[in-house]
């Protein structure tokens, strides 16, 4: 529930940082690669981020009061730091990388050993307090279209669904392996997804817990067991689900092909517990399946 | 020095005797509708929601009205085309920038066709009158932001400052105070919000749906002249009523600003900041 606000992208890229060999032997060549008829200064207007008065494609983003940006601020925030306190709680120490130790010259700059049992770190758990309090980050909502990958002109009328029910330009996806039983094949779009921050994050949050979900009879609340764990929540929306945007229900013949909706929550919430917590606070209810 | 003496002397007899232990319960009611903006607020939305109106995709016609059909000539008829550019006319007023039927230099406004009739039109009263409170075709009208109990002032009723956060407080001795429950006997030791959820039923009837917060108080207030430790437990009322099972109780919802011209200067000093400002 942040503002949203993207940042300045550079005309560079750092994965040149991250590998390991590095020439110290004059002339000391550069490791990032920048491109140069980027950096003429004709461009530099299109480096200023969309909301900012000066960007070429400015976009007004404080354009009413947000209802549940208020809401959040009023109540569900000093609440959720109260639920969450626990007297004496500690850091929990999240799996990290492992040192090789130091007792050898060799194992000085050598990469540090996998966490233990994986291949990621996780992150730690702090206690809850002022500064941490779970909040929405954004919110995912993506399409995957399997007609489109025989197809790609099926892909526009995913795109214009996202677009109508979200009010943000929806980026095309494309299939990133060759599956061949699912006639994929790298490179051929395949979906759709916008990724929502700000006003249309809020607008999309209450259209979905106050007119589409209590509208599906079916309708239980999201899966206990959802989550990746790590504080982002996902569920999905059927074709039938679909119809119940409003912006959809009365032009059902304009999209033919209707397709279901993937919606990840993304929250600063460091566990899928307190990320529900904050969820249900907002209006979303949760099952146990 | 004096007065540090006295006091550390006044605390040490006090501690002889242990503290009375007791939850008092912080019991609010939600604003139901968004904040009052000040002037300058409302300014500064309806200046940039008419920029972001102005810097808005001209609208898709030709997706949501097929040419040839009879929806698009209702479209039509009305929405009227803006002026055209006429090279040989000179515009005192600005060039007029039509790009797909509409004039770039302003926000485009589309009237759509409505499916009831206006107040001051013809057959108005008698739509009123016949047309049901479920038909999707009535004309939606928003409720009122000021409410009856605000009208006549009702400071005991929930339906006040929709706006605001109301607090509950109750008249002990003459003072206004946040309700606040002693356990009545030493035998048995009750959490602290069964105690005030048990106290909240006994004076304010059965009939309230309250969320509670956390089994873990707010604050600790420490009553020096009765001698008591005050937990404060965090709730909300949801819905339901407050209705006061004795007939002397009296009760008031406030706002913050309204608790401070109540409560006790020093009690209200001390927990001011559980009071939400908005």
């Amino acid at each position: 529930m942040s503002v949203s606000r993207t940042f300045t992208r550079a005309f560079s890229n750092s994965s040149s940082l991250s590998r390991a060999g590095y020439s110290t032997v004059k002339p000391v060549h550069h490791l990032v690669k920048i491109e140069k008829a980027a950096l003429k200064p004709n461009y530099q207007s299109l480096l200023v981020p969309k909301d900012d008065i000066l960007a070429v494609g400015y976009k007004p983003t404080e354009i009413d009061q947000d209802r549940l940006l208020d809401h959040y601020h009023n109540t569900i925030q000093s609440d959720l730091m109260l639920h969450f306190y626990k007297h004496d709680a500690q850091k929990i120490s999240g799996n990290k990388k492992r040192s090789w130790g130091e007792d050898s010259p060799y194992k000085m700059y050598r990469p540090q050993k996998k966490p233990v049992g994986t291949t990621r770190q996780t992150r730690d758990i702090n206690p809850i307090n002022f500064k941490n309090i779970p909040q929405l980050e954004s919110v995912v909502v993506q399409i995957f279209n399997k007609h489109a990958l025989e197809d790609s002109y099926l892909n526009i009328s995913s795109r214009l669904l996202l677009s109508q029910i979200t009010n943000v330009k929806a980026k095309q996806i494309y299939a990133k392996a060759n599956i061949l039983p699912w006639k994929m094949r790298a490179g051929k779009p395949c979906g759709a997804k916008v990724e929502l921050t700000g006003v249309d994050m809020s607008q999309f949050i209450t259209t979905l817990s106050e007119l589409v979900l209590p509208r599906i009879r079916t309708f239980k609340g999201i899966k206990l067991s959802s989550g990746d764990r790590s504080g982002n929540i996902t569920f999905g929306l059927d074709p039938e689900d679909v119809k119940n945007f409003p912006e959809i229900e009365a032009f059902q013949e304009l999209f033919p092909n209707l397709t279901g909706l993937h919606i990840t929550f993304k929250t600063t919430a460091r566990t899928d517990d307190q990320a529900r917590t904050l969820l249900s606070s907002v209006g979303f209810p949760f099952y146990k399946a | 020095m004096v007065g540090v003496l006295r006091r550390s002397i006044v605390r040490a007899y006090s501690s002889q005797t242990s503290p009375i232990i007791s939850s008092s319960l912080l019991l609010s009611r939600n604003p139901i509708i968004t904040a009052d903006l000040n002037p300058f607020e409302a300014q500064y939305y309806k200046y940039q929601s008419e920029l972001w109106r102005r810097l808005m995709w001209t609208f898709p016609k030709w997706f949501y009205f097929r040419e040839g059909t009879l929806a698009e000539q209702r479209f039509r008829q009305l929405n009227k085309d803006p002026v055209s550019y006429n090279p040989d006319i000179e515009y005192p007023q600005g060039k007029p920038e039509i790009r797909h039927r509409r004039d770039r230099r302003f926000k485009q406004v589309i009237n759509l066709p409505k499916t009831y009739k206006q107040v001051g039109e013809e057959g108005h009263e008698e739509e009123s009158l016949t047309k049901s409170h479920d038909d999707l075709a009535r004309q939606i009208i928003p409720n009122s932001r000021v409410t009856k109990a605000d009208e006549s002032n009702d400071l005991t009723s929930l339906e006040r400052k929709l706006s605001r956060t109301l607090y509950l407080v109750i008249n002990q001795n003459n003072n206004w105070v946040l309700p606040n429950f002693v356990e009545s006997s030493t035998e048995e030791i009750k959490a602290l919000h069964t105690l005030a959820e048990d106290g909240l039923y006994k004076i304010g009837g059965e009939k309230i749906n309250y969320f509670n917060v956390s089994n873990t108080p707010c604050h600790l207030r420490i009553n020096e002249v009765e001698n008591k430790k005050e937990f404060i437990i965090k709730s909300h009322i949801l819905s339901g009523e407050f209705i006061p099972q004795d007939e002397s109780l009296q009760y008031l919802w406030l706002t913050k600003e309204e608790l401070k011209g109540k409560l006790d200067p020093q009690y209200y000093y001390e927990i001011s900041h559980l009071f939400s400002d908005v």
